[in-house]
């Protein structure tokens, strides 16, 4: 069995693969980026934290509550902004993330402020954490093959086109930023009853941007890519861990290598198939056997 | 009313330093039409260059700011060069570019680390560090220079941009990259000149910043201000973003002078977010749909 | 004069160090070491301060393997970088204990990061001596139980901020004070908060109560306000690179305040930063290297690393040398008769001083000391107990 530091490493990475997921839906599929998402996973980890701890609801309700509350304040937000174009609207996305934090700093009666909020109980063990990231990856799954994750395919392709075929572009648009929302605010719910103590500062902008990277990395489009970059991003720094001051360099430079040479991401608007990769490991066993013979 | 000039001063002398690295940011994206998250580190880059030059190399002040200048442009075209070029050869969706960006911006935050620490740096003071007391609103002798010197290059920018060839050019290619080449525009040559002239700025902004405040690997997180302040200016456009700049800088100010300074952010935000409501495309923006 | 005398003790000591060696050297266990981890932010923006309590710990350690080690057997210390941010260091803390089996953990620097720590501790059982983490949920959770497994070196906020708020007011005889506060650090709110209370409890009065955020660079906006207000002292409970930033931009503004700080002003960059701006101002710390061992110290340091001196590598030495103590006194390095021997420790002599522990809220007493700024140069009032 795993010990208490590999089921640690294996919820972070459960929990970055829900938020993730949710980006992916949003990004991939209608290429608006939220630099917001933190926002939505602080909405989601404080309302469920507060619901353990002040209103002692059980464990599944008070992460409901917190999905719930992200998704709310999404859609209101949404409403709002998402008719803004491309950069307009990723600025609108930051500030709103930058302004949660802020809030949450401000209101230090409820959230106890920069002191952070804490003795939350702990609920977010392994089996949990994979059980979510399962059910998350499930749902997404689902969502993007019915007929909504077509239309949403459409509306990536080409806006217009999808317009004139009856495709309500800003009703899909906010939808999937309302569920992209909720899995963030599912994913912080877990965080918070997995640290069992939150601040504001751990919802930072430079989480919405590990969001964003990480999606981008394992391929617009691929939710299986976005589980592998998940993985790809937690675990490698992980094993790095005592190289301390090389490890985020490393880090930037990986991105920029990976946008260089593998345009599309890891998995680039393909799912992560069997048959194919069988067939690939084919195709090595033959191309070495053709380099053997050619000498 | 002497609170109320003295915080308008503060304004404008906060709102001079954004402008410079604003109109960086409005340059390359009226060409591109993608955010440069790594603005603000070569903003970082270009002061770190300059602290050299004048510690190390014990170069006299006004060389080693033309050095750091200088450098901030070469490494604003290094990016175009590795990175932005080959992305845009490869057809790669827009947006790869800001990923690219923000790679390169995570790379130089950390680099700056491991090179010259995370300690603090300051550029040796060239005016005595005093004030002015007019009827007792105080300017600092510094404020006051980069104040002058940030008008002065604006002013320099927008006859470049408006009154000489090269600047057509950029407006041309602004305008349709594909028919500028058509017409016999060296393109890539021109994004480059851009890129140079805007990490000029950025190192001109970076070197202010650090007389002004101190010198350290995440000072570049100023860009995102400067991000912002394009935004509300219209993207793409220059006077846009030094409005904008200012315009941000004298938001901050009065909020935090007269609302709550917790609640500067929540609400220079929202302002923001209203902005955008009432004009989608920013203040000088143009709605033009957005290249596919 | 003063000096040579540092030097005369350094050279005894390497002296006496190098006679151990010899004595002990073949005594030496090391096929079975004591491991002692360490967190701290390696990377990052604190980097500076990670460093440097890693440094101490290992040039204690080695200081103790050439002295015979712990028992007779070596110590080994091993450092994970916990970026300053609260889910790192819980991870590195748990891949110490769980894959290279650590007894005792050091670090980290921030009360953000312990909290969290001092919960899986409790789990893990294993003890952590957090560092500078100075906020009273470190150790005493919320609902007043203690973290059996959490303790700290350093004094917590509010005996820093009452002691600030106690020395401006008895002391310096300042009648009206005004504070400005980072509101997103949770140790510039506490300790700015405690100095605040103390001051306006003894008799002073509050004229003005500012907010920034950490990041911020320009405070000329709240500082126009204060400036207004004119008090006697202002209270800047920040770190070293933003005090220097207030303090150049409040006298620019034609404030002539005294200004007051805590731990956070306590590094050799202040005054360089500040550019005469802090003339005649005070802050509360710990002695750090005024004391004649940490003198001494902080030579071999200097020596060793060639760096620039942080009292941080005073904290890396001082956690390391009590959990030595611990460990004699249990006779074991068993995590859990280490931490029985932290709590009960009646009696610990660091580089920073003498310290006892309180069992039923693992704080230390200690002394702490006031410096102010004259002619451009840090300089050590003396060790302040406003009790005597």
């Amino acid at each position: 069995m795993l010990n208490s530091f590999q089921e640690g490493v294996l919820i972070i990475c459960c929990v970055n693969v829900i938020a993730v997921l949710g980006m992916s839906v949003l990004t991939g599929f209608t290429r608006l980026f939220s630099f917001g998402n933190a926002g939505f996973m602080s909405i989601g980890a404080y309302a469920a934290a507060i619901a353990s701890v002040q209103f002692h609801l059980p464990f599944p309700l008070a992460v409901l509550l917190g999905a719930v509350a992200a998704g709310v304040i999404a859609y209101i937000l949404g409403s709002l902004t998402i008719r803004l174009r491309g950069d307009y609207f990723l600025i609108s996305c930051l500030g709103f993330g930058e302004c949660v934090r802020v809030l949450f700093n401000y209101t230090r009666d409820l959230t106890g402020g920069a002191n952070g909020y804490s003795g939350i109980p702990y609920r977010t063990t392994g089996i949990v954490a994979l059980g979510c990231a399962i059910v998350a990856f499930v749902v997404a799954w689902n969502f993007i093959h019915s007929r909504y994750g077509q239309a949403l395919s459409a509306i990536r392709e080409n806006e217009v086109a999808a317009a004139t075929n009856g495709i309500n572009v800003v009703r899909y648009k906010k939808m999937s930023f309302v569920f992209s929302a909720v899995y963030a605010g599912w994913a912080g719910a877990l965080y918070a009853h997995y640290l069992q103590f939150i601040t504001p500062s751990l919802f930072n902008l430079g989480k919405s941007s590990e969001l964003v990277i990480t999606t981008v990395l394992g391929g617009l489009g691929s939710l299986t890519g976005s589980v592998m970059g998940t993985i790809i991003v937690q675990i490698l720094p992980e094993i790095f861990r005592s190289m301390s001051e090389y490890r985020m360099l490393f880090y930037g430079i990986a991105v920029v290598l990976v946008i260089l040479v593998r345009p599309n991401g890891l998995y680039g608007y393909r799912e992560f198939s069997l048959k194919r990769c069988v067939r690939s490991i084919k195709n090595i066993g033959r191309t070495k056997r053709g380099k053997e013979s050619e000498s | 009313m002497k609170i109320l000039i003295q915080q308008m001063i503060t304004g404008i002398s906060i709102g001079s330093v954004y402008a410079l690295i604003a109109s960086g940011y409005a340059l390359v994206y009226s060409l591109l039409d993608f955010s440069n998250w790594a603005h603000g580190e070569v903003c970082m880059l270009g002061a770190y260059v300059c602290f050299m030059a004048t510690t190390v190399g014990t170069l006299p002040y006004w060389l080693s700011c033309v050095i750091g200048i200088g450098g901030a442009a070469l490494i604003s075209l290094f990016n175009e060069k590795l990175a932005y070029r080959t992305i845009r050869n490869n057809g790669s969706p827009n947006m790869f570019l800001m990923i690219a960006a923000m790679g390169l911006s995570t790379t130089y935050q950390n680099l700056a680390n491991v090179v010259w620490g995370s300690k603090f740096k300051q550029l040796p003071k060239i005016f005595a560090v005093g004030t002015i007391n007019i009827n007792g609103v105080f300017i600092g002798t510094t404020d006051m220079v980069c104040l002058v010197v940030a008008a002065v290059m604006l002013v320099v920018l927008l006859l470049i941009i408006n009154k000489t060839k090269f600047g057509l050019h950029v407006r041309a290619v602004a305008c349709s990259g594909r028919t500028a080449g058509l017409l016999g525009i060296k393109i890539d040559r021109v994004i480059a000149a851009v890129f140079m002239l805007a990490g000029a700025l950025a190192g001109l902004a970076g070197i202010m910043y650090g007389m002004k405040y101190n010198i350290y690997p995440t000072m570049g997180n100023v860009g995102i201000k400067a991000f912002i302040a394009s935004v509300i200016g219209g993207l793409g456009s220059v006077p846009g973003a030094i409005a904008g700049a200012v315009l941000l800088g004298l938001i901050e100010t009065v909020v935090s002078g007269y609302i709550s300074s917790g609640l500067r952010d929540l609400i220079s935000f929202s302002l923001l977010i209203l902005i955008l409501l009432i004009r989608p495309s920013g203040l000088f923006g143009v709605d033009v749909q957005e290249k596919a | 004069m003063k000096k040579r005398t540092l030097l005369a003790f350094a050279g005894a000591l390497a002296l006496s160090l190098s006679v151990g060696v010899t004595a002990m050297a073949e005594s030496l266990d090391t096929e079975n070491p004591v491991l002692i981890g360490y967190v701290g932010a390696l990377s990052g923006d604190t980097a500076l301060w990670g460093q440097a309590g890693l440094n101490g710990m290992e040039l204690t350690a080695k200081q103790i393997n050439e002295a015979g080690g712990i028992l007779g057997r070596e110590v080994k210390i091993i450092g994970l970088d916990g970026k300053g941010v609260a889910d790192d260091s819980v991870a590195a803390y748990k891949k110490l204990v769980e894959e290279d089996g650590v007894c005792a953990v050091v670090g980290t620097n921030f009360s953000s990061c312990n909290i969290p720590i001092a919960a899986v501790a409790g789990e893990l059982e294993v003890p952590v001596i957090a560092t500078a983490a100075s906020n009273e949920l470190v150790t005493v959770a919320e609902d007043g139980t203690l973290n059996e497994y959490s303790f700290r070196l350093c004094f917590i906020d509010s005996y820093m901020g009452y002691l600030a708020g106690s020395y401006a007011y008895n002391e310096l005889g300042l009648k009206t004070c005004a504070v400005i506060e980072d509101i997103t650090d949770s140790y510039s709110i506490s300790v700015g908060d405690y100095m605040v209370d103390t001051f306006t409890e003894l008799g002073g009065e509050l004229v003005a109560s500012e907010e920034a955020q950490h990041g911020d660079n320009d405070f000329r906006a709240q500082l126009t306000k204060i400036a207004a207000a004119q008090p006697d002292v202002l209270f800047v409970p920040w770190n070293y690179a933003e005090v220097a930033l207030i303090a150049q931009q409040a006298r620019e503004l034609g404030i002539t305040s005294v200004l007051f700080g805590a731990d956070g002003w306590d590094t050799s960059e202040l005054t360089d930063l500040a550019n005469g701006s802090l003339e005649g101002c005070y802050y509360i710390s710990r002695p750090g290297f005024n004391l004649p061992d940490a003198a001494a110290y902080g030579e071999i340091y200097a020596a060793e690393y060639n760096v620039d001196l942080e009292s941080e590598c005073l904290y890396g030495n001082d956690g390391v040398m009590w959990i030595k103590q611990a460990i004699e006194t249990a006779g074991s390095d068993d995590p859990k008769a280490i931490r029985d021997a932290l709590e009960n420790t009646e009696s610990f002599d660091g580089l920073l001083g003498h310290m006892s522990v309180d069992p039923a809220t693992h704080n230390p007493s200690r002394d702490a000391a006031v410096f102010t700024i004259k002619d451009d140069v840090v300089e050590y009032v003396g060790i302040y107990n406003p009790e005597e």
